[in-house]
């Protein structure tokens, strides 16, 4: 598990974001998604994944519901708004730059987009 | 397994409360803990260690929560409590700093306690009368002369109570004097008689019984009385059976209707007032000015308009009376700047004061701060590396300056309690509204408020430096150097103002000083005085002139008096200083607008050698200086250089016109000027005639005595009743007694600035020595290091005195600064000396200096006594 990393500051709010593009999720369930998407290589920590869904949702670009669940409980459902939709436009133009300024710093030859 | 996710889960709801946020979080957090043990089981894992796994993973609890908490804008109360004790643990770790801290802000915000409630006593909060603020009061002004506030005529008080009518009501009252006798003593009593309608003027309602009504007011109708509550504390010890009583005044039994509330005092502090029943005479007299007029402006009426009304009125008065109204002008100002307009400046100035030993302390507990600050650095980097957030490392500083301040404002409170106390017993008798002064809810908040102020200059160092060191993290050398600049830069503003105070206190000292060894003119030590008046007792000349021989050989025959006298006037009496004579020297005509006025007393022919006044030249008055013979004079130095400059006056005719007659005296001797009607002032001319060829009803006798005065006093009064007992008995006092009254105001600016400016010049000289320890602790290595190189210890000990003269020097500059600016604020109060006084300003800068250095030494000293050897080992 050393090739885990906590997440960059900044990211998160944008890999939360992009996980709900698949729809509807509970807290657990993005947590999962980040990991399994980036097969394992990004840990999200439960004490920043929760103040950062609660932050979203104060921002309106997230909004929250309780649902009945699979397992006879609730739980609490986080989905994007329309408002979140454009921020997650505009955080990925971002994270293109900067992975592009990265990599054009250390000229690394795996860089997503190659060279700017 | 159940119980341990049980307790668990029991911990987690603990410290969850019912807010909805907390509960929804909980809720979540559970579900999601849930799915983490069920995903683990499913890929296999055992379900204990799936669930503790789990539990690892989902982490700080607690954190989550409170970042959560964060996102949500919730600070609770329960977290502030956590961070108080905290903040009380972290301080009884450093208990001379709390005790510093605490004692510092306490002076201060006392000091500052105490000085507020005397001027929101006096000057903030409302006259207690009904809408005070259109209560206003009407005077005669005498332009020309440059004469304002005079007392009103009876007959023009008519005139205008009709013509003003439409903008203003008003409501007159005239100085009475009534003989009050109970068994074995006749006292003369000050009254006040007021106008139909007065109370309710002003809107005051009597604390017991009722107030005047119309038919007191009748010709013929029952007398009755209503007292001060002061009057009725000493005189009947608050009994309320005194109402419908009748008391022995004037020879008539007069019936108390009522007890007026603590505090009124108008037109002065006084024992009695009466109805004013007018006589014809009085309806008529437009010459004599005694009378003190109120007035409430009409509702929509302003200021202004009722001062344009009355100016007018003055201007038809003069056309219809001009005999009396020539020349008088008619002037509106509010009644509560007329009550407190004259202490305005004392308070202010006090008050200034105490706001720049606020400032001293807020620098310096400031200062003490970051030098904590500078210990915790550590703690801080500890706590920053395992996470806690900004808002979780600012907390516990504001939460320690919160209880900082709270421990020394409630000290202060304390202190201010028992300052007030120490206000009441020093300041002038005379201060408005004395009664009014308290530590009340207002006091309290004004300390809170300073409470409040000092939190932020408690921890604002903190935060701030907090702020930078995270900005910009690892050059914490910087941030050290930066920090002790600040703190010099604290300890050189502390040593400025402390210095600004001193000089303060060093010209009122110098002021006090010369007043007090000014020549007055006249001995004061062992001098008894009292006054009579015997009007209708001994109406004409020869009755009075044979009480007056009677009372001389009553009292000249006491145990323990030496000579006994007789005037109508006492130097420092007040209001019966001298009456005001026109002067015509012959051969001169009087200049319209020219002011040819001296003081003018009557006077026995012992009169100035009972008083220890200087005879000059010429001879004094004699006993044969009767009706019979010449008219003549006896005048002082000051009126010599007024009127007859570089010339001898003794043998010239003057025309002295006192109480209305002017009659042509020869000038007979020259006496020493006296400091008469003021301490302070430069004397004025003056006049002495002899009493027999002008005997008034108005008799004050002094008497010289051996030992203490004061207890003839018992004696004295006995023998007076006597002698007869319709005789009132007013005004016994000691003439040490009333120059005393007179060093009242001075000697209570000067005790008040003093002590503030010793407790700032102290925190300041503590803050000196606090900041070089720091310099000396924070260079210890360094100093080692050079000395183990070859430096040499008086080079390390004049190098760190250098830096605290530095600092020194900054701080007095600063100071003399604004000294050159704000010592112009007290010039009201200085007496002798320039506001910028060498010898003053050249003591207090001395004394700063001097402390100042003492302070730099000892940690200076210890600088040039560092072992190299021992430094250098130190890990």
């Amino acid at each position: 598990m050393s090739d885990t990393r906590e997440v960059v500051q900044g990211t998160l709010d944008l890999l939360v974001l992009a996980s709900l593009r698949a729809g509807r999720m509970h807290g657990w369930g993005i947590s999962q998604r980040i990991r399994q998407q980036s097969r394992e290589a990004v840990l999200v920590t439960t004490g920043s994944l929760y103040p950062a869904l609660h932050r979203l949702e104060q921002r309106r670009l997230i909004r929250a519901e309780w649902r009945p669940s699979e397992n006879n409980r609730r739980a609490r459902y986080y989905e994007l708004t329309a408002k979140g939709y454009r921020a997650l436009g505009e955080e990925l133009e971002w994270w293109e730059r900067f992975v592009a300024g990265v990599a054009g710093v250390t000229g690394a030859a795996g860089a997503a987009t190659g060279s700017a | 397994m159940e119980h341990g996710n049980r307790s668990v889960w029991r911990s987690l709801v603990a410290i969850v409360t019912r807010r909805k946020v907390d509960r929804d979080l909980e809720e979540e957090l559970r579900d999601h803990l849930e799915r983490d043990v069920a995903w683990r089981v499913r890929a296999g894992v055992d379900p204990a260690e799936a669930r503790r796994l789990a539990m690892a993973d989902l982490g700080g609890v607690v954190r989550t929560r409170e970042e959560v908490r964060d996102v949500h804008g919730i600070t609770r109360l329960e977290d502030l409590a956590r961070d108080v004790r905290f903040a009380f643990r972290r301080l009884r770790r450093d208990p001379r700093h709390a005790l510093l801290a605490t004692l510092t802000l306490g002076i201060g915000i006392g000091a500052a306690t105490a000085v507020f409630s005397a001027v929101d006593g006096v000057l903030l909060k409302p006259l207690p009368f009904r809408s005070p603020d259109e209560l206003v009061m009407v005077w005669h002004t005498k332009p020309r002369e440059g004469l304002e506030r005079l007392d009103l005529a009876p007959g023009t008080f008519l005139d205008l109570q009709e013509r003003a009518r439409d903008v203003v009501r008003l409501a007159a009252s005239n100085p009475w004097g009534l003989n009050f006798t109970s068994p074995g003593i006749t006292e003369h009593l000050e009254a006040w008689q007021l106008t139909e309608g007065f109370l309710e003027l002003v809107g005051v309602a009597p604390h017991l019984g009722r107030a005047f009504e119309p038919r007191d007011f009748q010709t013929g109708a029952a007398p009755v009385v209503l007292l001060d509550h002061g009057f009725w504390q000493r005189r009947f010890g608050g009994d309320a059976g005194i109402i419908g009583r009748q008391l022995r005044l004037d020879g008539n039994a007069v019936t108390v209707i009522g007890v007026m509330p603590p505090g009124f005092a108008l037109p002065v502090a006084t024992n009695l007032w009466t109805p004013w029943i007018w006589s014809d005479d009085q309806r008529n007299d437009r010459f004599a000015s005694y009378i003190r007029v109120y007035g409430r402006l009409q509702p929509g009426a302003t200021l202004e308009g009722a001062r344009v009304t009355m100016a007018t009125i003055a201007v038809q008065l003069a056309a219809e009376h001009p005999r009396s109204n020539t020349g008088v002008g008619l002037a509106v100002e509010r009644l509560e700047d007329y009550v407190v307009g004259s202490r305005r400046p004392l308070l202010w100035t006090l008050l200034g004061a105490a706001a720049i030993l606020v400032l001293v302390t807020l620098a310096n507990v400031g200062a003490l701060q970051l030098t904590r600050l500078g210990r915790q650095r550590r703690e801080a980097a500890v706590r920053a590396a395992l996470g806690a957030s900004g808002s979780q490392l600012v907390r516990p500083l504001v939460a320690e300056a919160l209880v900082l301040a709270a421990l020394g404002g409630a000290l202060g409170l304390a202190l201010g309690w028992a300052g007030v106390r120490a206000l009441l017993a020093l300041g002038p008798q005379d201060l408005p509204r004395l009664s009014e002064i308290q530590v009340d809810w207002r006091a309290a908040m004004a300390a809170a408020v300073l409470c409040l102020l000092a939190t932020v200059a408690l921890a604002m160092p903190s935060v701030l430096r907090l702020a930078r060191e995270r900005a910009s993290a690892g050059r914490t050398v910087a941030g050290s150097r930066h920090a002790s600049r600040t703190r010099r830069v604290a300890v050189s503003a502390q040593l400025a103002l402390g210095l600004l105070l001193l000089i303060g206190t060093t010209l009122l000292v110098r002021s006090f000083l010369l007043v007090l060894s000014a020549d007055r003119g006249y001995r004061t030590e062992g001098v008894l005085s009292f006054t009579t008046w015997v009007y209708e007792e001994y109406p004409d000349a020869p009755r009075r002139l044979a009480f007056v021989t009677t009372v001389f050989e009553r009292l000249g025959a006491l145990p323990g008096v030496r000579a006994v006298s007789m005037g109508s006037s006492l130097p420092l009496a007040e209001g019966i200083t001298g009456e005001e004579a026109d002067i015509i020297p012959s051969g001169t005509a009087q200049v319209p607008g020219e002011e040819r006025t001296a003081r003018g007393a009557v006077v026995w022919p012992t009169y100035f050698e009972t008083l220890g006044m200087r005879l000059l030249r010429g001879r004094a008055l004699e006993r044969t200086d009767d009706g019979r013979g010449a008219m003549v004079v006896v005048v002082n130095e000051a009126f010599v250089r007024r009127f007859y400059p570089g010339e001898d006056p003794i043998g010239r005719t003057v025309s002295v016109g006192l109480m209305g007659r002017a009659i042509p005296r020869t000038i007979v001797g020259v006496v020493g000027d006296t400091r008469h009607v003021r301490l302070d002032a430069p004397p004025e001319p003056a006049v002495y005639i002899p009493w027999p060829q002008m005997p008034l009803a108005s008799l004050t006798f002094v008497l010289r005595t051996d030992g203490d005065p004061a207890s003839l006093a018992a004696a004295v009064t006995q023998a007076m009743f006597e002698i007869d007992p319709r005789v009132g008995v007013a005004r016994v006092a000691t003439l040490e007694g009333l120059v005393d009254q007179r060093l009242r105001e001075r000697r209570f600016m000067l005790t008040l600035l003093g002590a503030f400016a010793v407790a700032a010049v102290a925190i300041a000289v503590v803050g000196v020595f606090g900041v070089m320890s720091q310099a000396v602790a924070d260079r210890t290595r360094e100093i080692g290091v050079r000395m183990a190189l070859g430096a040499s210890p008086g080079v390390v000990l004049a190098e760190f005195l250098a830096e605290a003269g530095r600092t020194t020097a900054v701080g007095v500059a600063a100071g003399l600064g604004i000294a050159v600016f704000a010592t112009g604020l007290l010039t009201r109060f200085l007496y002798g000396v320039a506001r910028l006084d060498a010898v003053s300003v050249a003591v207090a800068v001395l004394l700063v200096s001097a402390l100042a250095a003492l302070a730099a030494a000892l940690p200076s000293w210890r600088a040039a006594r560092i072992n190299p050897a021992r430094v250098l080992q130190e890990p």
